[in-house]
């Protein structure tokens, strides 16, 4: 068995990535494959080929939603801006946090 | 706009919070996070501790591997231990234990299992090896289903004659529906899950407004989306006017992905019924594969030989999966059922409740005391 401490970074490395249910965004850098829909995109950094039939309105420089090799859907980036401006005018409170000192 | 870290502000984030706690006062919400996705990024961020006590999660089934009844792995162990098969499938469910033994611990044993990171791996693999059977063991919610119909409808149009599909897919709203008519959970309203939704559209969540009258609002994956979503929700609730909100708008539209649920209709039907792990049979709530497509059904074309799957002793997965019960209340949580060596599904997959208060929860407040209402506290000095 791995001391304890350890045993926590490395579970943290084997449930990493490949995140079954997880959609994560990639922009489009260049649609390889007009005909069978292929392109790779660049998520966080890693360049992936993936599949853009679900995504035919797709083109390059777009973000899209990337799960299990496949664009779920092309991220719109006005409503992002909204939901961001909606937040931005959210005004603070003297709420105490969590009530207590968390670390108690 | 990078899509993450504009929704990461910890600025922004206090100030959420604070309005949460403004709108709550003293009253405790009990919200039920559908989604395996969401559980895991509360825990991560600390939301869990931040929204205590005025907010209480409930962590719902979104979580494909846990849900997966253990017959249904147990035939695809029995797959894989066919010398003429290789067994594909995500890495996820590799280590899940089925009755006997893990996928991973087959392979060891000499039996062919690939982890792939999408169905259409699965497929090359078929073209670039003949001389094997490739069983492609396809599980998820209606996030994943539409990659393996891609998958399917292109096994066809290639006449590939050794590829098939093991379909486990399920569908999300029906096992909700269930978990409201059992009526065993208590919930004020639903963070709804924002991929599967992508997919289905928010107007699927409208029954669950219109004959149970639980708000949802449908929500992203990063801190300041599922804050949003939980202050929309206590609004919502606190007004008495249940309706389904999307917060994650940048990706769920009204009516979902129309092209992906196109090709899903053309390669699956729904099922009567399907078995859920930890809820039972739960009518019209998976895919199977359509009949014209039975040359690729690995059911219809291997012979199916599991009828008893065994779960766990002691093992409270289902009970965590219905949101009744803790993953802390579990007699073998971080003591026998640990992530390395996990014995019930939800340790194993990365949006399994108790894999996401084991991994997170060594910060939380929140799991400490629910820990120390079960074990001695001297126990929990080294945390």
């Amino acid at each position: 068995m791995l001391p304890r401490r350890n045993g926590f970074r490395a579970c943290w490395l084997l449930a990493g990535d490949e995140e079954m249910c997880l959609a994560i965004p990639g922009q489009i850098i260049q649609i390889t494959d007009g005909e069978s829909r292929l392109a790779v995109v660049n998520v966080s950094g890693v360049t992936r080929t993936i599949s853009l039939r679900l995504v035919p309105e797709a083109k390059e420089g777009d973000w899209v939603l990337v799960h299990v090799g496949f664009a779920l859907q092309v991220l719109d980036e006005r409503a992002a801006e909204e939901t961001l401006k909606v937040l931005s005018q959210i005004q603070p409170t003297d709420a105490v946090f969590g009530g207590r000192d968390v670390n108690q | 706009m990078r899509y993450v870290s504009e929704f990461r502000n910890p600025d922004l984030a206090r100030r959420l919070i604070g309005q949460i706690k403004e709108e709550c006062g003293s009253r405790t919400y009990r919200l039920m996070e559908i989604c395996g996705g969401h559980t895991h990024a509360f825990y991560r961020f600390g939301l869990v501790d931040l929204l205590y006590p005025s907010i209480e999660l409930v962590h719902g089934p979104g979580c494909p591997v846990c849900v997966l009844p253990t017959k249904r792995l147990d035939q695809a162990i029995a797959y894989a231990l066919n010398p003429k098969v290789l067994l594909a499938t995500y890495g996820d469910m590799m280590r899940v234990p089925g009755s006997r033994q893990t996928l991973v611990e087959v392979a060891a044993q000499g039996a062919d299992v690939q982890m792939v990171y999408s169905p259409l791996d699965a497929l090359a693999l078929a073209q670039h090896g003949p001389e094997k059977i490739v069983i492609f063991f396809a599980i998820g919610f209606e996030t994943t289903a539409p990659a393996t119909a891609v998958t399917l409808l292109e096994a066809k149009r290639k006449g590939l004659k050794n590829f098939l599909v093991f379909c486990n897919h399920v569908r999300l709203i029906p096992a909700i529906i269930f978990i409201l008519d059992t009526g065993k959970t208590a919930i004020d309203g639903f963070i709804g899950p924002g991929h599967v939704s992508t997919i289905i559209g928010a107007k699927a969540w409208r029954p669950v407004v219109d004959q149970y009258g639980k708000g949802v609002v449908i929500s992203g994956f990063e801190p300041l989306d599922l804050l949003q979503s939980v202050w929309m929700l206590v609004r919502q609730i606190k007004q008495r006017k249940p309706q389904v909100e999307v917060q994650y708008r940048r990706s769920v539209r009204q009516e979902g992905n129309p092209i992906a649920l196109g090709l899903m209709e053309q390669t699956f039907d729904i099922r009567e019924t399907f078995e859920w792990r930890g809820l039972g049979w739960i009518p019209k709530s998976g895919f199977e594969i359509r009949d014209e497509l039975a040359l690729w059904d690995a059911e219809r074309m291997v012979p199916y030989e599991v009828t008893e799957g065994r779960e766990p002793r002691g093992c409270i997965c289902g009970d965590v999966l219905r949101g009744v019960r803790k993953p802390w209340d579990c007699p073998l949580f971080g003591k026998t059922c640990t992530p390395q060596r996990p014995i019930g599904a939800c340790m194993v997959s990365s949006e399994g409740a108790c894999a996401a208060v084991y991994l997170h929860g060594r910060h939380s407040h929140r799991v400490r005391l629910g820990l120390q209402e079960k074990v001695p506290p001297e126990t929990l000095t080294h945390r």
